[in-house]
């Protein structure tokens, strides 16, 4: 093997991992309003919400992408169930555990796990809801609208 | 010669380690000051009137933008963050390890959005990007090829204003009873006696 052809082969390895690092592209939604609220409003913070989900990519992140509501099906469903408006101070961390370090690495890429886990508080907010159609739920908007004033006993 | 050919058949075994472990490790963390409303999807928000144009600061053009992102880019409605992001062998954030100052710059100058969508990868210009700085730059190998987080978001109500009033405070109830008068008028509001005439 002449040097040029081991700096093509070389070049050429470099190339194909370089590929094969592949897109990992996902999308995912937060549906809602995204604002900051005014200095004055009294945001309560009624708990936390903390989800955390490991997609499973094949060829290097090429395949599959990861479904849109990633974040958001379990963020509404916890929001919905603490009785919440809506999150605030939200963090959304995507990384390569070890074992998905190890997974891939064996496999040389073609399975590469990638973790991706969204922390926020969930809140009840004391504005109004701004108009649109209805996220948390029919019998939780309901019960919103039959529920006495806040700070009524 | 057999040296050089040990060291060059030893570097692809290297290279496959260096670059599965470049691959992965890496921790992308953002942060999203400010709530997101979800009683509703705010699509009956009226459209903004023209946005304040960005924060230049967090803005980046031509050649830093491609290398960077783009940051924080308005047009029209639309509110876009682009970052990228860089590690070396996937521990060690360098260049632009976070995106929360554009984010904070987004809130700032659109104040209410709707229609966020989060997305994160590595582009197939960030990689073709890394192969040709490896080619040219052999240490670019240790550097992961840029992991581009982006915000896409659509403004909505009034701009930076709170877009929606907070609930008025109640009007206040007039009492039922009214406060307790006198049993016995003033004497003093009383008119003058008549005078008797003889």
């Amino acid at each position: 093997m002449t040097d040029h052809g081991v700096r093509a082969g070389s070049l050429a390895v470099l190339i194909a991992l370089a590929a094969s690092s592949g897109c990992y592209s996902m999308h995912a939604n937060l549906p809602g309003t995204w604002r900051r609220p005014a200095p004055s409003e009294d945001v309560q913070v009624l708990g936390r919400v903390d989800v955390t989900t490991t997609h499973l990519w094949f060829l290097g992140g090429l395949v599959p992408p990861p479904s849109a509501d990633i974040y958001s099906a379990a963020v509404l469903a916890k929001v919905a169930a603490a009785g919440g408006d809506g999150i605030a101070n939200v963090v959304i961390d995507t990384r390569f555990e070890a074992m998905d370090v190890v997974l891939s690495a064996f496999t040389l890429g073609i399975v590469a796990p990638r973790t991706y886990r969204i922390r926020a508080d969930i809140v009840r907010l004391p504005t109004a809801a701004p108009p649109g159609r209805a996220l948390l739920g029919r019998g939780r908007a309901l019960a919103a609208s039959i529920a006495p004033p806040r700070g009524a006993p | 010669m057999a040296t050089r050919r040990a060291l060059a058949l030893a570097f692809a075994p290297v290279a496959v380690t260096v670059v599965a472990l470049a691959s992965g490790c890496f921790h992308h963390q953002a942060y999203l000051p400010g709530v997101i409303d979800m009683r509703t999807d705010g699509s009956g928000l009226p459209a903004p009137g023209k946005l304040a144009p960005s924060d230049p600061r967090q803005t980046r053009n031509q050649l830093e933008g491609v290398a960077l992102g783009q940051g924080l880019t308005i047009a029209g409605s639309d509110v876009t963050v682009d970052d990228r992001h860089f590690w070396v062998v996937g521990l060690i954030p360098i260049f632009n390890d976070s995106a929360t100052p554009e984010l904070e710059a987004a809130l700032a100058t659109a104040g209410t959005m709707t229609r966020l969508e989060i997305v994160e990868e590595v582009d197939a210009l960030s990689v073709v990007g890394s192969m040709i700085a490896r080619f040219f730059l052999p240490i670019s190998a240790w550097v992961t090829p840029p992991w581009t987080f982006k915000l896409y978001a659509r403004a909505a109500g009034s701009g930076p204003a709170p877009a929606f009033a907070p609930l008025p405070a109640p009007e206040p109830v007039a009492p039922l009873l009214a406060p307790p008068q006198p049993a016995v008028p003033d004497i003093s509001d009383l008119p003058p006696p008549l005078e008797v005439q003889p």
